[in-house]
């Protein structure tokens, strides 16, 4: 049975409503650190709004978020959830109100494409804070998505286009091989294991191209079980060193918590 | 804990990169995750019309093998299918056969597929149908087949309401949807996702229609081993779910 220590770099503790009340809470901090989970990243409700939240719905998701950082401030790190549609004097007030509250990072959903030139306050203000971006992704090939939903070459091209920035490219097995291929040869771009079914290869396949440094556990929760998101890491056929890096020691780093 | 493993596979996928295990390395990998016992099909009867020299193959291959079972696929849309069941019974001690209805063309309601059910029912052997070997949403271009459907599925094991039979395969939301209309309808677990999924499953079904299945190789096995492992439920129904019910079901 797996024994590593854990960050969890994707989490939606609170999902549509859901797994609010402290009872709750309290529940999942304690099954969570029932299985090595030291930390878990969370990114706040961020689809019960619909994919283009407006001001007054931010807040009130980073709100939750703020209170289970209030709850448990040593588990729980929180991602400003933010709209970059909304404009740059929106976005900066709720970033600046969420950084004060100490969140450690910003979320971007579905709401534009990363690609979008609306991107540049938002990534200017990450790097000025020097605080990570985690941009939902997948495969959108020959899919009608593309709009709203960023792909791996629009992610990657985001990283590319902002240096200075942290970005967390999410859901390798939503976005898969050619989302790895695109994320080589950027060093600021991480990627996390999040979401879907533990399809065997493919982070064997990351960690061949990528080298371990740059890939973060995450899981997804509550779409997906914990217990499943951490043996598809512990299961893989990468060396062990390897593994404690992407359960661990990356998002460790990243986060400065050393 | 151990484990009795009712989904797994043996040969090449062609569309991922995955480890390639002679019969006895799948053996080794399996006791390494404690699963002490497989239920074995062969990949390639998936890709080719006639599944039964690959058949014949792991039945002669899996007779050194105890702690592997193997289960025969047929392909209703063939001919011989019931003269291949036949050869496999004199051959062997069989315990199961598998269903790829998608992969193979046929429905579930076919006329084969009744006849089949009556045999397997007078013959007690048991029956596997499997729903999807991939999220459809993440095929490989070259080969994309959408999953078994749960308006077949109900209408299949509303059909023969007396016959219990297992599906592999199955997405959390359509373990939900069958669970109360298909009493007789089994699964296994290796589809399924949600926090806390076990412990929601038994809220709508009897922990005798859960079972393991790890989906190796196309699956990381550790990925199911732990699941269930880490699963909050007691120990006595992870147990049962684990290789109890597929201990029972098979006679193993």
């Amino acid at each position: 049975m797996p024994s590593n220590k854990i960050i969890d770099v994707h989490a939606h503790p609170i999902f549509f409503g859901k797994g609010s009340s402290k009872p709750e809470v309290d529940k999942l901090v304690s099954y969570s650190k029932s299985l090595g989970i030291d930390k878990m990243v969370c990114l706040g409700d961020v689809l019960v709004h619909g994919p283009s939240p407006s001001a007054k719905q931010l807040t009130a998701i980073n709100e939750q978020t703020r209170q289970l950082l209030t709850w448990y401030p040593d588990f729980f790190i929180g991602f400003c959830y933010l709209n970059p549609t909304l404009g740059e004097k929106r976005l900066r007030a709720e970033l600046d109100r969420c950084l004060n509250a100490g969140f450690q990072g910003i979320k971007l959903e579905i709401a534009n494409n990363a690609r979008d030139p609306i991107m540049k306050p938002l990534m200017r203000a990450a790097a000025h804070y020097q605080i990570p971006v985690l941009q939902h992704t997948w495969d959108t090939l020959g899919k009608p998505m593309r709009r709203t939903h960023s792909d791996p070459r629009d992610t990657c091209l985001l990283a590319h286009r902002f240096p200075d920035t942290k970005v967390i490219m999410a859901h390798l097995y939503g976005f898969g091989m050619r989302g790895v291929l695109e994320a080589q040869n950027l060093p600021n771009l991480y990627i996390d294991t999040s979401s879907c079914l533990p399809f065997a290869g493919l982070l064997e396949y990351a960690v061949e191209k990528l080298g371990p440094e740059r890939i973060l556990y995450g899981s997804d929760i509550p779409i997906r079980e914990l217990g499943q998101c951490i043996g598809r890491i512990t299961g893989s056929d990468i060396p062990a060193a390897a593994k404690t890096q992407i359960l661990y020691s990356n998002a460790n780093t990243l986060f400065n918590l050393a | 804990m151990t484990f009795t493993d009712c989904n797994l596979s043996f040969g090449h996928w062609p569309f991922a990169r995955l480890p390639k295990r002679s019969l006895p390395q799948l053996v080794a990998h399996l006791e390494q995750h404690k699963i002490k016992h497989g239920l074995v099909s062969y990949l390639e009867t998936l890709f080719v019309p006639d599944p039964d020299p690959a058949n014949r193959e792991l039945l002669q291959s899996c007779k050194r093998l105890p702690s592997l079972t193997p289960v025969p696929v047929l392909n209703l849309s063939l001919p011989n299918w019931r003269e291949s069941l036949e050869t496999y019974r004199a051959k062997t001690e069989l315990k199961a056969v598998k269903l790829y209805p998608n992969f193979h063309n046929y429905s579930l309601r076919s006329k084969n597929c009744a006849r089949l059910t009556e045999y397997l029912a007078d013959t007690n052997i048991r029956l596997i149908i499997n729903v999807r070997m991939l999220d459809e949403r993440h095929q490989y271009h070259g080969l994309k087949i959408k999953g078994v459907s749960v308006k077949q599925l109900i209408a299949y094991a509303q059909r023969f309401p007396d016959f219990k039979f297992l599906c592999t395969g199955l997405f959390r939301p359509e373990i939900l949807e069958l669970a109360d209309s298909c009493p007789n309808l089994c699964t296994d677990l290796s589809f399924a996702d949600w926090h806390d999924l076990v412990h929601g499953l038994l809220e709508v079904m009897s922990p005798d229609r859960l079972f393991f299945g790890s989906h190796t190789p196309l699956m990381v096995t550790e990925a199911n081993t732990y699941k269930l492992q880490a699963s909050n439920i007691t120990t006595a129904l992870k147990t049962q779910i684990a290789s109890g019910n597929a201990k029972r079901f098979f006679r193993l």
